[in-house]
């Protein structure tokens, strides 16, 4: 009845066109912070700098020009990159082939299927990793040896990918910390602390949420604290980790029998505007101040900006969600094992990911937080969001980001996310009880699994 | 070389270009997806696993899911779609109609419209607050949830790709029933009426028996459409319409065809052997229907 895929940014691109039934790349419209006048700040780190200085190293002695062919869903971020590593590498010309989101999984597909066209390096969603757990270069042996990065980054967005074996097919790239997006108008009309550190302090836990959202809900009904019961669930499942499968043992019934409750509990309470998330009752809802809240990920804010809300700037706030912190979308790049300039594709790699210089251009024109720590010591992140009233939110965005529980992805995360989507939409439309949906959805992965890819998942203990 | 050898070879190299695409693009991947179908694909190995994709077949809900709404679908498209196209048809065949050809063409018109102009179309008006609810509300029934999205249930989906599908397509019928009409000797049904048969009669022993091979050439090419079915749902419950991912057909899988489950399996779930073992049950069910229609219909037929 509502998002069918808690993680992907795909959901993003469908509302977008659903919203504006314009072109999708519009979907991936972000909020770039101020530009910073003075650009010396931005100076690549000692550990950036000796990161494009190998990839200039190892370019400098190739002697004929070399090509790279790069797939990704977002323009603005590789059209940003692609200049600074091509700057320091003048004998490699980058191709820059634009997938969009909705395709870039089948086509992928399409090609490691034929072992033919594969791209060297591909930019995947969070919610696409684990499919592709398989068709990545392992990037812990030489001569990558990405380990040596792992301090750079947040710690558990870098070892999510990394396989019980140890491998490591896909790298990071950016964040999409979760927050609570909040209209002060509508919690002050409640009587609610408005000031983002008072929000956070007010409303802690889901407990909060739901006890403010009757407050928001007041005596005339209006104004809901949330669009629908399945977002509060999508979060708080994320909070615990969101996992399908971790070790081959199916466990999202626990980690999502206490967000299902919660979402229940929610609906009794009656906080929800019975409006499905990206559905086309949506953006008209939240932008005439019908709800008071979106409990998602950052890249929410350019959404609203450029097509939900364009004139609601100024109305909205960033807060830290109740519960606590969450990953909600996120991007990392793979290497394919079919690629066929793996080197260079790896000096692609760092440039883009692990470079405070490509990573804040990226930053200041698309809103991307990268998951580069170094690139924090940059004071863009300091810069006011003008959309939020001014509100300085990139640093609470990288303090959350570092408070996400670790998590896996497994090859059947899509089929159990469907799976698992539908059952919660079935259990909170009050067609089947909680626990057995939940249940009901594990069996189903579990069947299918062992059908369609000989796939042996444990279910868990309390859960069976 | 003899002159008949060089003229035949001659001849093969003219037809050659023709029959090399047919082989690179027709043969070769319908060969190789009944060899995939005994596979097991992942991005890294192709594995040889005999049987395996289809014993799970058999025991796989999720395929017994999709089956059941295939059939449904192919079952009421192509009773209703039939139906409606023969009783135009014959309406159309009426010399005292005048703007036939105006009419005909208002038919046809659907069925040369983009699919994903379709999609949008009846998602706009399939939506909890479209034009059909809207509609139904002013003669005070309460408004549908036809996709599932509001309230999760899938009941009304299918009769929702049902008209769509219908109406997308009875116009194509209506020509070639026209076709099929046409083609009678009006003799027939003259020697008829002067023996005493009334118009009932003249349709029911004259004009349907005279139609029969018309109508299993419509019969297959519905029944295969319908069973094939793919674009309807994808674009109502995903993609264009926005508010569902489309995958695993909606709402309590109501809207899961065959066809969306090859497509879902293989690109959105990277199980391309399991996905062509799917495709090799759909293509076994169509010959068995196909040839199974054509004694139904022959059996009291011409033949």
């Amino acid at each position: 009845m509502n998002t069918k895929r808690p993680f992907s940014r795909r959901r993003l691109v469908l509302g977008a066109v659903a919203a504006t039934a314009i072109g999708a790349l519009a979907a991936c419209g972000r909020v770039a912070p101020t530009p910073v006048a003075d650009q010396a700040n931005d100076a690549p780190t000692p550990t950036a700098a000796s990161g494009t200085g190998t990839a200039t190293a190892a370019a400098a002695t190739a002697p004929a020009a070399r090509q790279l062919t790069v797939w990704y869903f977002d323009k603005a971020s590789m059209e940003t990159a692609i200049p600074i590593f091509e700057r320091a590498n003048p004998d490699v010309k980058v191709s820059f082939v634009l997938q969009p989101f909705g395709d870039m999984s089948k086509k992928y597909l399409a090609v490691l299927a034929a072992k033919q066209g594969v791209p060297d390096v591909v930019g995947l969603d969070t919610s696409m990793v684990g499919r592709f757990l398989d068709a990545g270069e392992n990037l812990m042996v030489q001569p990558y040896d990405a380990g040596r990065l792992r301090n750079d980054f947040v710690a558990w967005k870098f070892d999510a990918p990394i396989t019980p074996s140890g491998e490591m097919p896909a790298f990071p790239w950016d964040l999409a910390t979760g927050v609570m997006f909040y209209r002060p108008d509508l919690f002050q009309a409640a009587k609610l602390p408005t000031d983002p550190d008072a929000v956070g302090n007010a409303i802690k836990s889901w407990e909060d949420y739901i006890t403010a959202g009757i407050a928001v809900r007041g005596n005339n009904g209006r104004v809901a604290m949330v669009a629908n019961e399945k977002d509060v669930f999508n979060a708080a499942f994320l909070q615990n980790g969101g996992n399908i499968v971790v070790d081959n043992k199916i466990v999202f019934p626990s980690e999502a029998a206490g967000p299902l409750e919660l979402a229940m509990r929610a609906k009794q309470a009656g906080i929800g505007a019975n409006v499905a998330t990206w559905s086309e009752r949506w953006a008209p809802a939240i932008k005439s101040g019908g709800i008071a809240t979106l409990v998602m990920g950052a890249w929410m804010l350019g959404n609203l900006q450029n097509l939900i809300d364009p004139a609601g700037a100024g109305k909205w706030r960033i807060a830290v969600p109740p519960g606590g912190a969450f990953n909600h979308g996120g991007t990392y790049v793979q290497i394919p094992k079919l690629a066929k300039n793996k080197e260079l594709a790896w000096a692609f790699v760092r440039s883009l990911t692990a470079t405070a210089e490509t990573q804040n251009a990226v930053f200041q024109k698309t809103g991307i937080v990268p998951a580069y720590k170094p690139a924090w010591d940059s004071p863009l992140y300091d810069q006011p969001i003008d959309y939020l009233g001014g509100q300085t939110a990139w640093r609470l965005l990288t303090d959350l980001a570092q408070k996400v529980k670790p998590l896996a992805y497994s090859p059947v995360d899509a089929l159990g996310t469907d799976l698992l989507s539908a059952q919660v939409d079935a259990a909170i439309g009050g067609k089947v009880a909680p626990k057995d949906a939940l249940a009901g959805a594990a069996a189903q992965l579990q069947e299918r699994a062992l059908r369609a890819s000989d796939l042996k998942l444990e279910l868990e203990k309390s859960a069976s | 070389m003899t002159e008949s050898t060089r003229r035949a070879v001659w001849a093969y190299l003219f037809v050659s270009p023709f029959y090399l695409s047919f082989l690179a693009f027709g043969v070769f991947p319908i060969g190789f997806g009944f060899y995939l179908a005994f596979t097991r694909w992942t991005p890294d190995t192709t594995t040889w696993v005999g049987l395996a994709n289809v014993v799970n077949l058999a025991q796989d809900g999720l395929i017994h899911r999709a089956l059941y709404n295939s059939l449904w679908l192919m079952g009421t498209i192509t009773v209703l779609q039939m139906g409606i196209a023969l009783l135009i048809a014959l309406a159309l065949s009426s010399t005292r109609l005048r703007g036939r050809e105006l009419f005909r063409a208002a038919f046809f018109l659907p069925y040369v419209t983009s699919p994903v102009v379709l999609g949008l179309l009846w998602g706009a008006i399939f939506a909890y607050t479209g034009l059909l609810n809207y509609a139904l509300g002013l003669v005070g029934v309460g408004p549908v949830d036809w996709l599932g999205f509001v309230t999760g249930s899938g009941t009304w989906i299918k009769p929702a790709i049902a008209l769509v599908t219908i109406w997308q397509y009875f116009g194509w019928n209506v020509l070639l029933f026209s076709a099929g009409l046409q083609a009678i000797p009006r003799e027939i049904g003259e020697a008829a009426r002067m023996d005493g048969a009334n118009e009932a009669q003249v349709l029911r022993w004259v004009t349907l028996p005279l139609l029969s091979r018309v109508t299993f050439f419509i019969a297959s090419i519905t029944v295969i459409g319908s069973m094939q079915l793919f674009d309807a749902p994808l674009m109502l419950l995903g993609g264009v319409a926005g508010a569902g991912s489309g995958t695993l057909g909606g709402a309590e899988a109501s809207g899961l065809t065959l066809a969306m489950a090859i497509y879902d399996t293989a690109f959105n779930y990277g199980q391309f052997g399991y996905a062509a073992a799917i495709a090799l049950l759909l293509f076994g069910l169509l010959v068995l229907l196909t040839t199974g229609m054509r004694r139904l219909l022959f059996r009291e037929g011409l033949n």
